[in-house]
């Protein structure tokens, strides 16, 4: 309270800081309750301590949330393991309840004991405080793990303490010695890995090699013991006897696996039911400070202000900065979040600071707003809570230029530019977008974009081998031909994604089976993330090996996920469940499956319901990132809490309508490009200059790999030829060469991607050097204009000594290029270049070569 | 301290290294005086060069093991490697060997990656090369590219970007002009007419004059146009590459072979202060990928890579540059310990070796041993990512550097591994 009536005025909206009565039911914050040793209160090992050691760093992966751990000692990374970090902090004489100052987990962060992370607390403290309460009252832990005060313990309780302590002592560290580097979480030989209890359960290739009290029976100890010749591990030698008796006796006990990997992780955890923050939403009106207040509600009904305990982060510090204690500060005008991480929650608070020039009247006083294309009713909405004046709409020169790249990946030809221009009928953009979508063209592009979705790549699917990768490109030729007639017929976008999805493996009827062919295919969970990734837009990966930092994954999440692809990415030829299971859908439902059943088909149910919260949206938004510089959620592929939609009420406007459209992919495209967002000019006014996200105008962005391919074929190509290059698929980046080119110097400098990990990010659109380098001097590009069919043609004529129209081939240079007549001013320069080059040929070409290097060339704007 | 203002800051945060500004920021904040940073050349010797044939040989092992090379004595007391590097033998003062360097990847294309990265090769990361690294950690002047790769680069920028890059230069035949695509003026075009070109397109990129501040993309086109200008024009960059300029003694000096001339060409770049050069030829040229024939091929092999990186320490030390240059030389693996029917050897990735010199390189010493057949590092060995922590501590870059990327986690340069102490 004291900062926040530090300087300006600061408005508060929704939730209404200063007006909420602190209710008496929320317990107070833990830096009040602990402010002095003085107190009966008793520290929560979940809602404190965990927290408390997330706040000072030391479940960081630098220290000891590293997987080596720091000093022998390690803490799961984030904090979501209470048995295995209670137990690490149970460990050499970390704790001593008697004598909690002793403890060395208070001496080593209070640097009273040399400690390599430095001063991390200080004594007295209220943080020094509630450790040592936790200590003192008996150091409890989650569930069963309650420190030295324990319930009667059950014989099987005492078996799996007894084989966690083992476990930990003697065959974790044989394990990271022996077997991770052929086994663990990058190299996976014979399909194992014995990086989680699931893992060694499933086993590998070779089937189980571990069966839970049975050590005669599992494989892993057949191994040890050299039991027979074809399979003895580890291959630098047996071990020790004694290696190989706690193996045995860990097996016996159960093999319970006490690290982070494993299958217990959060086991016996309370759940947090909601992560309130006050207020709601930060709005500025100039520089100012606003302290945020953190309430965690839990499922028993408790409330807390876990403010002091929380972590705090803002995803664009040049609009707002956010200290340790929530206290955020506004840098400059725009809008971003300060993203709250308490427990398992994750909460992101909207900040904004509307522009300085103030002119948001300007933005509908010309258009009744009934009139408004919906989108822009939306977008304009935010662009007035941030007092943003649109731009104007741009020329007619630019959107064609622009709608013909974004839908076709294809530069308007010159004729079609000049009738363009000089057709009046104020329904020419609406009539323009139709024929596009018509176009072979749109198809070709968009398929293109959905084969980087879906990571077609021809080197993943051949073996290999030199000689079999011939065969890679014919199968991702295949797979883009597929994708190519369906949206070329416009098939809805949840048919295509089902014929992908449930694909007869044996390459029987419609679907395309060459997905899951995939080589880095190779563990469920590989396939798992990939499906995630194409048709979700989330990351998965973090939840392999621990909780998600910014999401709500954990790894029980993730396995149960990968279990629904376990035969089809095993075996790549068929998907049915072998046994009856249950399974979590990503918290959002289960399923159950019985032998037989093809376990891709409920998940393909449960992507196409209109309630699952990702499907739709994460194409409508990739959609929309193709038509912007940005997505509404940005990363597209990154749809976490963490990270919200710019704007939600646009997000949720086109999915809706997509999903009301029945997947209709052009009826997606043609509402995006017929907004006046999509039509705005780059010309900044007073108002929009630093907006980048709220789509106020548009952002100039470099054209992409094949289209700057294509489009400098087509800029050269003579008259005659130039239909040929537009249209000919099998010619074009952007078409079948695409699987060709991949990976060859022009597209690896342009950012095409290789389509070989799980990420949007491998699409790189930021300029260059080498860029710089390829488009002014690389022998493709000069050699294209040397053998410019165009530029032949003009030297024929010379030769033949015809009359050439000067003012014409000069235009022409323009509209190929820059898609728009040249002004006077670039006439004049043209003229007095042509003037004095030797031949009008050289000249030409010369300005051909200039112009392919403009900025209005290599951006679409 | 950062003195940025905020308009570059945001180019700085949207030039695809994935950082988001505020990721940008952090980094910076948590920066903390570094060692000085130097140049690095990696000579990659593909294929997987037998170890026991070159720098680790056991002369005491029985016949089908040890083979046909005999060890020679060295410069430094106690050192002996093969008797077809004479030339390394009387320079042993001024290199490291690391023996017993083990991994478990005897593939080609997953063991160029984890050696040319220093990390294994993962399914969801894609690591960057050295010459990448050094041109995020350490770019060169404006008018010359920080990474230049000889022949072509096999992993690439990775995560950090394509700026990243290396720029290619393709592999300099003796005798034979030499050309770098993108740099080289071809087809008779001239300085002069290149120089016309550029004015002209000076003159007509006007669409977004007086906005070239406003976005991030134009910001960076303008300044990567001149940038290429400057170094495809510039005498400096030209000159470089331009090996016309030695004299046939110091060009026979390095050898003819195309190996020498591109050791010499990295030497003529560190010179004119490009910072890291990767030499790789692919197999089909310099080839230790020897399942046959190994020793035949090997007596030609060996005396190239020993006529050119003597020569390049020489050439080096003389211009008083080796203090300032990193080199190391390392192929994806070592070979097996047994002589195959083919009189080869196969991929073995268990034990392997690699030598360091330059920079703070402690000359005159050989780190980690092997057993009696080579088979197996002799005690614990290292790993490739303790090798790479060395060659990037003698760069001068932390291997514990954190980099933000847009995968969607922070990533540390080197997971694993931590410099070999004895070697500095």
């Amino acid at each position: 309270m004291r900062r926040c009536s530090l300087i300006f005025l600061i408005l508060v909206l929704a939730q209404g800081f200063f007006n909420t009565a602190r209710a008496d039911d929320v317990v107070a914050p833990a830096s009040k309750r602990f402010n002095t040793l003085d107190t009966n209160a008793v520290p929560d090992f979940q809602k404190h301590v965990v927290p408390l050691l997330g706040r000072l760093g030391c479940n960081s992966a630098k220290c000891h949330g590293s997987f080596q751990g720091q000093g022998d000692f390690r803490l799961s990374l984030f904090g979501f393991n209470f048995q295995a970090d209670h137990a690490s902090l149970n460990d050499a004489d970390r704790i001593d309840i008697d004598s909690p100052a002793d403890s060395l987990a208070l001496a080593k962060p209070t640097q009273q004991v040399d400690h390599e992370g430095g001063l991390r607390l200080s004594v007295d403290s209220w943080e020094y405080n509630l450790l040592h309460r936790w200590i003192a009252s008996g150091a409890k832990g989650v569930g069963n793990f309650d420190g030295n005060i324990k319930p009667q313990p059950t014989v099987a309780d005492q078996d799996r303490d007894a084989g966690i302590a083992l476990y930990e002592k003697s065959i974790k560290p044989m394990f990271q010695d022996h077997c991770y580097e052929c086994h663990g979480f990058d190299s996976r030989k014979g399909g194992l890995t014995l990086t989680t209890r699931d893992a060694a359960l499933r086993g590998g290739e070779s089937g189980p090699v571990l069966i839970a009290k049975r050590p005669d029976e599992s494989l892993l100890m057949q191994a040890l013991v050299h039991a027979n010749d074809n399979l003895k591990m580890p291959p630098s030698g047996k071990l020790k006897a004694k290696q190989i008796a706690d193996v045995r006796q860990w097996i016996k006990l159960g093999a319970p696996w006490s690290s982070q990997f494993g299958p217990d992780a959060g086991r016996n955890a309370r759940q947090l039911a909601a992560l309130h923050c006050e207020p709601a939403e930060i709005v500025f009106a100039e520089s100012g400070q606003q302290q945020i207040r953190v309430i965690a509600h839990w499922d028993d009904g408790t409330r807390e202000d876990v403010t002091c305990l929380s972590r705090f982060q803002t995803n664009d510090d040049s609009i707002a900065t956010v200290d340790n204690d929530g206290l955020t500060t506004s840098s400059a005008a725009g809008d971003t979040h300060v993203v709250v991480f308490y427990d398992n929650g994750v909460t992101a608070i909207p900040v904004l600071r509307p522009y300085p020039h103030s002119a948001s009247a300007e933005i509908s006083s010309s258009v009744p707003d009934i009139a408004l294309h919906p989108i822009d009713r939306m977008v304009n909405a935010k662009l007035k809570k941030l007092a943003l004046t649109p731009s104007e709409l741009c020329t007619d020169a630019e959107f064609l230029r622009r709608v013909s790249i974004d839908m076709t990946g294809t530069l308007p030809a010159p004729v079609e530019i000049r009738n363009f221009l000089a057709d009046s009928s104020p329904d020419k953009r609406i009539r323009k977008i139709d024929e596009l979508l018509e176009r072979p063209s749109y198809a070709a592009w968009w398929a293109n974009k959905l084969c980087d979705f879906t990571g077609c790549n021809p080197k993943s699917i051949s073996s290999l081998i030199e000689v079999a990768r011939e065969e890679g490109y014919i199968q991702a030729s295949q797979w883009y031909d597929w994708i190519n007639q369906r949206v070329m017929r416009n098939e809805p976008y949840d048919k295509i994604v089902e014929g992908i999805m449930l694909a007869d493996l044996s390459g029987r009827g419609e679907g395309m089976p060459t997905f899951w062919t995939r080589q880095s295919l190779k563990e469920p969970k590989d396939t798992a993330m990939s499906v995630a990734h194409a048709f979700l837009g989330i990351q998965l990966q973090c939840a392999e090996c621990h909780k998600h930092p910014f999401d709500q994954w954990t790894q029980a999440d993730f396995n149960d996920f990968g279990r629904f692809f376990t035969s089809v990415t095993t075996t790549k030829r068929q998907s049915r469940t072998r046994e009856k299971t249950t399974l979590g859908l990503l918290r959002t439902q289960t399923i159950s499956l019985e032998p037989g059943d093809d376990p891709r088909e409920p998940v393909m149910n449960w992507m196409r319901d209109k309630e699952n919260p990702w499907f739709a949206r994460a194409f409508v938004n990739r959609v929309w990132a193709g038509y912007f510089h940005i997505g509404i959620v940005n990363p597209p592929d990154q749809f976490t809490p963490a990270n919200p939609p710019s704007n939600p009420a646009l997000l949720e406007w086109l999915t809706t309508g997509f999903i009301n459209q029945n997947f209709d992919m052009k009826w997606l495209h043609r509402q995006i490009t017929n907004s006046a967002a999509y039509q705005r000019s780059w010309v900044p006014n007073n108002s929009n200059r630093d907006d980048r996200r709220n789509y106020s105008r548009a952002i100039p962005r470099r054209i992409p790999a094949e289209v700057m391919y294509d489009g400098m074929k087509q800029a050269t190509a003579s008259a005659d030829k130039m239909q040929e290059v537009r249209s000919n698929l099998r010619r074009r980046a952007s078409g079948h060469l695409s699987m060709r080119m991949a990976g060859t110097h022009a597209m690896k400098v342009f950012g095409k991607p290789d389509r070989s990990i799980n990420c949007d990010c491998e699409r790189v659109n930021e300029p260059t050097l080498l860029q710089s380098i390829f488009t002014q001097n690389d022998p493709l590009v000069r050699m294209r204009v040397a053998d410019s069919d165009w530029v032949i043609d003009i030297e024929d004529a010379e030769a033949a000594k015809q009359q050439l129209d000067h003012d014409s081939l000069v235009e022409q240079v323009w509209l190929r290029t820059v898609a728009r007549l040249p002004n006077s001013e670039d006439k004049q320069r043209a003229k007095q270049h042509l003037d004095s080059s030797d031949t009008i040929a050289a000249g030409i070409s010369d300005l051909l070569w200039a112009m392919m290097n403009t900025k209005e060339f290599l951006l679409n704007h | 301290m950062m003195t940025f203002k905020r308009r570059e800051m945001l180019r700085i945060g949207m030039l695809g290294t994935g950082l988001s500004l505020p990721q940008y920021l952090r980094m910076h904040a948590a920066e903390t005086p570094n060692a000085p940073k130097r140049s690095g050349i990696f000579i990659f010797l593909e294929g997987g060069p037998s170890h026991q044939d070159s720098f680790d040989l056991k002369p005491d092992a029985p016949v089908e093991v040890r083979g046909d090379f005999k060890p020679i004595a060295t410069n430094v007391q106690g050192i002996q490697i093969c008797e077809h590097l004479p030339q390394l033998a009387s320079r042993a003062d001024k290199y490291a060997i690391i023996r017993g360097i083990t991994h478990n990847v005897p593939d080609h294309g997953l063991g160029k990656k984890y050696l040319l990265t220093g990390n294994k090769p993962s399914q969801t990361v894609s690591y960057p090369e050295y010459g990448s690294v050094v041109s995020h950690e350490h770019p060169s002047d404006p008018n010359l590219p920080t990474y230049v790769s000889i022949d072509e680069s096999f992993v690439g920028p990775g995560y950090l970007g394509t700026q990243y890059s290396a720029l290619t230069a393709a592999k300099p035949r003796h005798g034979i002009p030499y050309k770098v695509r993108g740099i080289s003026l071809e087809d008779g075009l001239t300085v002069d007419r290149y120089k016309s070109q550029k004015n002209l397109l000076d003159d007509l990129d006007t669409a977004f004059e007086g906005f070239e501040t406003l976005d991030d993309q134009v910001a960076g086109m303008d300044r990567f146009t001149e940038q290429a200008f400057d170094i495809i024009s510039s005498p400096r960059t030209r000159a470089a590459f331009d090996l016309t300029q030695e004299k046939p003694a110091e060009s026979d000096r390095f050898g003819k072979h195309e190996f020498g001339q591109s050791l010499l060409l990295a030497a003529r770049l560190i010179e004119a202060g490009v910072h890291f050069v990767t030499v790789r030829l692919r197999p089909a040229e310099f080839d230790f990928d020897t399942h046959s024939e190994n020793f035949p091929r090997l007596r030609t092999l060996l005396p190239a890579f020993d006529r050119a990186l003597a020569g390049l320490i020489d050439r080096l030390q003389e211009r008083g540059l080796l203090s300032s240059t990193a080199i190391m030389a390392a192929g994806e693996f070592g070979r097996t310990p047994k002589i195959n029917a083919n009189g080869g050897r196969d991929h073995w990735a268990r034990a392997m070796c690699a030598v360091m010199a330059g920079g703070d390189m402690k000359g005159g010493q050989v780190v980690g041993a092997t057993d009696a057949t080579a088979a197996e590092p002799a005690s614990k060995g290292y790993k490739p990512d303790d090798v790479a922590a060395s060659f990037f501590k003698n760069i001068g870059i932390e291997s514990k550097t954190e980099f933000s990327t847009n995968v969607g986690r922070p990533i540390t340069l080197l997971r694993d591994g931590s410099p070999i102490p004895e070697l500095f």
